[in-house]
């Protein structure tokens, strides 16, 4: 077992390398060793993952491994014991993705009966297939949030969550993992966003206990700049779901819309509420918020009447259009009932 | 040397002008013209990897063909093309073959160098920055995120088609129509993909209110030949779907069924029946009576052709017990009674035949056999309509009889084991059975010769009175001339053996008669392998899979008897030989009588709208 655990080691050293620079001393012979070594780890998996002890051993040399290495490669997941079972793959998808990478190994991933043609092969049937369906998608407008690529990665995101859940560190394993994606992606806020929404909506398994929704809520609360664009370009009916799964994400919605409203200024000249800054919204679509919130459930309506009906307290209780937002807002829902 | 290697100028040029074409313009219409071509342009890609992997070096290709990179190229970036496996993998083995270890020359190098591109193109493109942070970080390779993607859209692509094909029968309100036939459209490049079945059964199954809406031809044919092939699982009520719309598929799975049955002499049944439920013809012409009657006309025409195959006989006889089978396990509520399947026939009739024989009890077989023979009789004077409950001619009957051959079985074993004095309706079922078309005289003849041969037969397994060896030799030699004598005649000696096979198996006799008897038949290796098919079938079907001890010996004794002549496979002359040995002829047969219904042809069936409606009527018609 010692032997085998020096073993695991060296695989997660070599997938490390894998994705670095280092890849372009590797020549065609290292290559070919690189993959026994990724095949040999994925028959450890197969041999032993069902047994208790040994997997308890082998997780645990993982663990050292990891932390040895301590991201001196640069930033990636660590390698869990789950992810034995498919090496080959992960380390065909960090060398084709390496522009490091010798030009001799294309020869080896072309090779039909090589280890890596599998992988090169099924990843562009994947490709083609998705883009030849996404056609499907094309005639209707900008899909943003409806996109089916935002829901897979949510999904997958989510996973992964709700797998780190299970760790004794999961809250700070969490939030690296959420951090670390915001970093690389900042001009991409509102694809993050729909990520995340996706990930907020895409656990549904009975024993899901929604740990994984709490820490994504809480994690988005830190940042208001992005909490602000999640309530802004996600569809209103999206965020009521949301708010129906995460009570921590209610409050903080809450507090989104009563800033929002107050960014509100009301025009003389042209009788209506107009907006005066880009990371809220207009008066229509904060009505829309509102009337979204109040048909979802008896509960809600309860709640987001007393909201609507404190905010107008606050403003000091006016009936007349164009003191108070919230009295406005109020008098729009009535008046537009559905 | 022309600048086109070793294809055909015009060839090169159609192919280069279509890759140009078709571009990276991902257009609807650029997906149904890759559609329409992708059989022959897997076949010229084949070609060019065969011309590939011959030549010397790149530099020699790119000098002889110096269209092929440009045109390499161009297929690779079209994603129509390599979401088909088989031009993938052919586009992929190309680059292969084109890439050079050690690279001579500066065209070499920049071929190598291209090649990079092409890959880091077709693994890297349309994956935006934040789909690779995400997958990086939770650990996700691009190939298992795109599968995965692939996947939730079928799954959503299935809810849309489902839908559509709802609101489209009950409000007919907005037309997806356009939507569900370019779906379609992309799906022929999708035929081999396991995760596209869903989405293709749902397009299948989806009711064409709207002509527009109706899935393309070339869909409908890749999808046909993906299932044939067994790249493509679907659920059955897709392959129902998929046979109803296309008469030409479901035309295609019953001639490759007949190819695969006559291409192996004649299987055991067991093997057989697995053959034939791996068709999914039963399961399918078990939910739809029009399939059925398609398939059955189909067999019809090709045993018409080739009455005396006994292979075919097998066929149609395994067939109808498996669809047989397939109907009993639908639910009550969603069949339709038998009779719809068999319009021709009187249903007491049907119900005689299609019964198991292990349903009843054995002391009810001899009535049911002759209450059977009876029925089958051509009744004299049957014009002035003795029989008005018949509606098709003594063909129809023979055939009915030869789809329930499981009845000819028990004749077989009550003729053994019953009096002499009442034999002759069971004499009449088996002649009739081997002998449907011949006239009066011939049909005399053979029954001269089934007489006599029963009549050793019976003195060889006497069991009272067991024949002491030297009549039992002369009884033995007796026998095997008849065999040989008839051996030109296929329907005599299938008779004549059946007899004899069917007295070694059922009689109470002495082993050691059929030990004798079966041995004089190691003359003709091709009559045992056939003795021994029989007797496959006789335990399948009589004893319902359960050892018969003695069944058992003698298929022993055949084997040891078939090790004895040296060969297993048989050859040459064999009792069905004169017509079964020429398969492709029967098949073309079939094929031919299958063309003709589906062009009109003399039974004037129009295609494909009228064709459900207007077979009842023409089976009752042909009688």
């Amino acid at each position: 077992m010692e032997k085998i655990c020096r073993d695991l080691e060296g695989t997660v050293q070599l997938l490390a390398v894998s994705g670095t620079r280092f890849v372009s001393q590797w020549d065609a012979a290292a290559l070919h060793r690189a993959f026994r070594w990724a095949r040999y780890c994925q028959e450890l998996h197969a041999r032993f993952h069902t047994d208790t002890e040994a997997r308890r051993t082998l997780e645990g040399a993982l663990r050292l491994a990891n932390a040895r290495l301590g991201g001196v490669f640069g930033q990636c997941r660590d390698l869990e014991f789950a992810d034995l079972a498919r090496c080959e793959f992960l380390l065909c998808s960090n060398l084709m993705q390496n522009p490091a990478l010798h030009q001799s190994a294309i020869r080896l991933f072309l090779d039909g009966s090589g280890p890596a043609f599998p992988y090169l092969e099924e990843l562009i049937g994947y490709k083609a297939a998705t883009g030849l369906l996404a056609h499907a998608w094309e005639s209707e407008e900008d899909q943003g949030f409806h996109d089916p690529a935002v829901a897979t990665q949510g999904r997958i995101l989510r996973g992964r969550l709700d797998d780190l859940m299970l760790h004794h560190d999961s809250e700070r394993r969490s939030v690296d993992l959420l951090d670390s994606i915001l970093q690389e992606c900042k001009g991409e806020r509102r694809q993050v966003a729909y990520i995340l929404a996706a990930a907020l909506l895409s656990g549904k398994s009975k024993d899901d206990d929604g740990r994984a929704q709490e820490v994504i809520a809480d994690w988005l609360q830190r940042d208001r700049d992005l909490l602000q664009t999640f309530c802004r370009v996600l569809p209103v009916s999206s965020i009521t779901q949301v708010v129906k799964v995460s009570t921590k994400f209610r409050e903080a919605y809450r507090d989104v819309l009563k800033s929002w409203a107050h960014t509100l200024k009301y025009d003389i000249n042209e009788g209506q509420w107009v907006q005066t800054s880009e990371q809220a919204v207009s008066f229509g679509d904060l009505v829309d918020h509102f009337r979204s919130l109040l048909c979802a459930s008896p509960s809600l309506k309860k709640e987001t009447d007393k909201v609507l009906m404190e905010m107008k307290a606050a403003d000091g209780d006016f009936e007349v259009r164009g003191l108070s937002v919230s009295s406005d807002v109020l008098t729009e829902l009535k008046n537009n009932a559905i | 040397m022309s600048h086109t290697g070793p294809f055909p100028e015009r060839l090169v040029e159609f192919w280069m002008g279509k890759a140009v074409e078709w571009g990276q313009a991902l257009t609807p219409a650029t997906r149904h013209d890759v559609a329409l071509h992708l059989g022959q342009l897997r076949a010229f890609l084949g070609r060019l990897l065969l011309e590939l992997r011959v030549a010397g070096s790149t530099q020699e290709v790119m000098r002889a063909a110096p269209f092929v990179g440009q045109f390499l190229g161009r297929l690779c970036w079209n994603s129509f093309v390599t979401a088909d496996k088989e031009s993938r993998g052919c586009l992929l083995q190309c680059l292969h073959s084109m890439y050079s270890v050690q690279p001579q020359g500066s065209l070499e190098l920049k071929a190598n160098q291209w090649i990079q591109n092409v890959l880091c193109h077709l693994l890297t493109e349309e994956d935006s920055g934040t789909v690779q942070t995400v997958l990086k970080h939770v650990g996700w390779t691009l190939r298992d995120y795109h599968s995965e993607l692939l996947r939730d859209m079928v799954a959503l692509l299935v809810n849309d088609v489902r839908k559509a094909s709802c609101s489209e029968i009950h409000t007919r309100g907005v037309c997806s129509c356009d939507r569900i036939h370019g779906l379609s459209v992309s799906c022929t490049l999708l035929v081999t993909c396991p995760e596209a079945a869903p989405l293709i059964g749902a397009l299948l199954e989806c009711p064409s209110v709207c002509p527009k809406a109706a899935p393309s031809e070339a869909f409908l044919h890749a999808v046909n030949e993906a299932l044939l092939s067994q790249r493509l699982v679907l659920e059955e009520q897709a392959v129902v779907a998929l046979w109803t719309r296309s008469l030409v598929s479901l035309e295609r799975a019953t001639l490759q069924l007949l190819e695969l049955v006559l291409s192996d002499p004649q299987p055991p049944m067991q093997e057989l029946e697995e053959q034939v439920t791996g068709s999914l013809l039963p399961r399918a012409s078990a939910l739809s009576c029009p399939l059925f009657l398609v398939v059955s006309d189909i067999f019809r025409a090709a045993l018409r052709g080739a009455s005396g195959s006994r292979a075919l006989r097998s066929l149609l006889q395994a067939f109808t017990r498996c669809f047989l089978q397939a109907w009993g396990q639908v639910e009550p509520q969603d069949r339709l009674p038998l009779t719809a399947f068999f319009p021709s026939t009187p249903v007491s009739v049907l119900m005689a035949l299609v019964q198991r024989p292990a349903d009843l009890p054995e002391d009810a077989w001899p009535a049911h056999l002759l209450w059977i023979g009876r029925c089958l009789q051509m009744p004299r004077g049957h014009n002035e309509a003795a029989d008005a409950r018949w509606r098709c001619g003594p063909f129809d009957r023979w055939l009915l009889l030869v789809q329930n051959g499981h009845w000819v079985d028990v004749a077989c074993q009550l003729l053994v084991t019953s009096d002499p004095q009442v034999s002759a309706p069971l004499v009449w079922l088996l002649m009739f059975y081997h002998h449907p078309d011949d006239n009066e005289h011939k049909r005399t003849q053979a029954l001269a010769v089934a007489e006599a041969a029963l009549f050793h037969l019976r003195a060889l397994f006497c069991s009272a009175c067991p024949p002491p060896p030297p009549r039992q030799q002369e009884h033995v030699q007796v026998l095997g001339g008849l065999l040989t004598a008839h051996s030109q005649h296929p329907s005599t000696a299938g008779l004549l053996l059946r007899l004899s096979v069917s007295f070694c198996a059922f009689s109470s006799g002495p082993v050691s008669a059929a030990v004798e008897l079966l041995d004089v038949m190691k003359v003709h290796s091709e009559l045992v392998h056939d003795a021994i098919t029989l007797l496959t079938g006789f335990e399948c079907g009589l004893s319902g899979g359960e050892a018969n001890p003695r069944l058992r010996r003698i298929q022993d004794i055949l084997r040891c008897v078939r090790v004895g002549t040296n060969s297993g496979v048989p050859q040459g002359l064999s009792v069905e030989a004169a017509h079964s040995s020429d398969v492709s002829a029967l098949v073309t047969d079939a094929k031919q009588s299958a063309i003709a219904f589906t062009t009109g042809g003399p039974r004037d069936v129009s295609l494909p709208n009228a064709l459900f409606s207007s077979y009842t009527p023409f089976l009752a018609g042909n009688g």
